[in-house]
């Protein structure tokens, strides 16, 4: 298999890069190590919505369920059963990778809007679940954690999750796997026809994805040490880590981590500056990728190529 | 005479007050190129997609070498060796040609590497030159050739072909009919052809299935069936006085 996008090439750029984020906790202020925190917190949801969607097609509207039971599930084990918060958010991964494979087999059967209603539908009912099912969630009340001694722990947490999704998107990327994946978004049916269990490759995407969210929302968790129904289930990340990947290029190695790093600092920004109006400009946002650059970044360097190939076959 | 590959038996489709197949019986014997025709609406794609298991029947049974596969889901029809092309081609159009050929499962007992079958399933298309170009940038006549060579990825014992000649201009339709037959004569594959150039399913075909309103009217050797009223009817329509005075002599 040739590599799709070979920007791996310049292999000691990608090692600086790494050394300078790694050395970063030590070196830089606390707002710089909370704001790349926040960023790879970003990218890691965003290549986990990438998975689900950007491979498969499946767009969902509520991958930010997952998230929420990754939260509930870490604070539970960190207060019930004091499990270290690296483990706790280990386990509240396992729950909601658990979770996602029944919920996978039946929402799946679903297409198109249908899934993506379903979805939203899904992280709503959950949000729901978790204000009024008090004896385990404390209602809206929330669960209250022993506060964070040092950021650097959940910096490193965040960025060792990007880093992991990265590589096994590359993985993807480059694997015969990953073709087969890409199959199901282009024809399922044709898929099938040709010895593919889409369903398999489906639900297996779905949970790579729950597991993924779920981390990150164990991590997330033990950050803020709180949780209540709007941290755990928070519809603006819902939306945002899914316009990160629409900007970037959903389907696509780098697209997530370019969407993520872009729109983080363009959210930060507009956060400063309209911190009434943020949402709406963010509507917008989305509203305009949609509209005009519907494959994202990554997208327009794909036809790009595509074109030159055209040309190449008529010369 | 070969021994029978694949019968349905009794097969019934219904969607709701139609039935797009009734009560239909037939065999296909190994190694043989059987032609389904019909005119629209007879039931032929509905047929194809109960055997390939992308419908569920109504009623009846479908064996294929001898084995029950009656509510198989596609894929695993497709790995037990039932391979299909649609009606409209299904190729992945993000996709370079070779990567559609390469995604495809090998099969179990497979010794061959996939990269070299795939190489020279496209050479006998001639689509070995266009590797590296994305199947969407094809034309649609390669783009039907494409979908042909990669149904053989999966060394299929049983090929169906929904209007493989849909589309195709006359050169590329005698390539495709030299095509099918030698791979037929070098894999020994058995195949099945729906297609509304009758002349062309006759001239390829040994054996012939003619469906009419989801019912099979008229089944047996090219030859036969050219000649048979009832077929002829079906395609060009007959008052039912002329019917009623041919059946009473």
């Amino acid at each position: 298999m040739k590599v799709r996008f070979s920007l791996l090439q310049p292999l000691g750029l990608f090692v600086v890069i790494l050394m300078v984020l790694v050395l970063l906790p030590m070196i830089a202020s606390t707002y710089l190590v909370t704001f790349v925190l926040t960023l790879f917190m970003y990218i890691a949801l965003a290549y986990s919505w990438n998975f689900i969607s950007g491979y498969t097609g499946y767009i969902s509207f509520g991958q930010i369920a997952l998230f929420g039971i990754g939260s509930y599930s870490c604070a539970i084990f960190i207060l019930k059963w004091h499990l270290h918060w690296v483990l706790a958010s280990a386990a509240g991964s396992v729950i909601s990778g658990l979770f996602a494979i029944p919920l996978g087999l039946i929402m799946l059967r679903l297409k198109g809007p249908y899934f993506a209603v379903g979805m939203m539908g899904l992280f709503q009912f959950l949000a729901a679940l978790a204000a009024s099912w008090k004896s385990i969630t404390n209602g809206a009340t929330g669960i209250y954690l022993p506060p964070v001694s040092a950021v650097a722990y959940i910096y490193f947490a965040f960025f060792g999750l990007a880093l992991v999704l990265f590589l096994i998107t590359w993985g993807l990327e480059r694997s015969v796997f990953g073709l087969r994946l890409r199959t199901i978004k282009e024809d399922e049916e044709g898929a099938e026809s040709l010895g593919i269990n889409a369903t398999f490759y489906k639900v297996f995407a779905f949970v790579v994805s729950a597991l993924s969210c779920g981390f990150a929302g164990g991590v997330q968790v033990f950050y803020v040490s709180y949780v209540d129904p709007s941290t755990a289930f928070p519809a603006v990340l819902n939306i945002t880590m899914i316009i990160m990947c629409l900007l970037g290029g959903m389907g696509t190695l780098w697209g997530p981590l370019i969407g993520a790093v872009l729109l983080g600092q363009v959210s930060e920004f507009l956060w400063v500056h309209f911190p009434y109006t943020y949402l709406i400009l963010y509507g917008c946002l989305l509203a305009f990728i949609i509209l005009f650059m519907p494959s994202g970044i990554m997208g327009y360097f794909h036809k790009q190529k595509i074109l030159r190939g055209v040309i190449q076959a008529l010369q | 005479m070969n021994h029978v590959i694949l019968s349905t038996n009794r097969l019934t489709k219904r969607f709701g007050g139609l039935l797009a197949v009734n009560q239909c019986s037939f065999d296909v014997r190994e190694g043989n190129i059987t032609g389904l025709i019909g005119p629209n609406g007879a039931g032929k794609t509905t047929m194809f997609n109960l055997i390939c298991g992308n419908l569920r029947p109504t009623a009846g049974e479908i064996f294929f070498q001898k084995k029950k596969i009656t509510g198989y889901s596609p894929h695993r029809l497709a790995r037990l060796g039932v391979g299909r092309t649609f009606q409209l081609s299904r190729v992945f159009k993000g996709m370079t040609v070779w990567e559609n050929l390469f995604l495809v499962p090998p099969p179990t007992d497979c010794t061959k590497r996939s990269d070299s079958k795939a190489k020279e399933l496209l050479d006998s298309v001639g689509l070995g030159h266009r590797m590296n170009t994305y199947a969407g940038t094809l034309s649609y006549g390669q783009q039907k050739l494409l979908e042909f060579a990669r149904v053989f990825m999966l060394d299929p014992r049983l090929v169906l072909l929904d209007e493989i000649f849909a589309g195709l201009n006359p050169e590329e339709t005698e390539r495709q009919i030299k095509t099918i037959q030698s791979f037929r004569d070098q894999t020994q594959t058995t195949f099945v052809v729906i297609d509304h150039a009758v002349s062309i399913v006759l001239r390829l075909c040994e054996w012939i299935v003619v469906m009419n309103q989801g019912e099979i009217i008229a089944q047996g050797p090219s030859r036969d069936i050219e000649n048979n009223g009832r077929v002829i009817e079906a395609y060009f329509g007959s008052s039912s006085l002329e019917l009623l005075m041919e059946e009473a002599g």
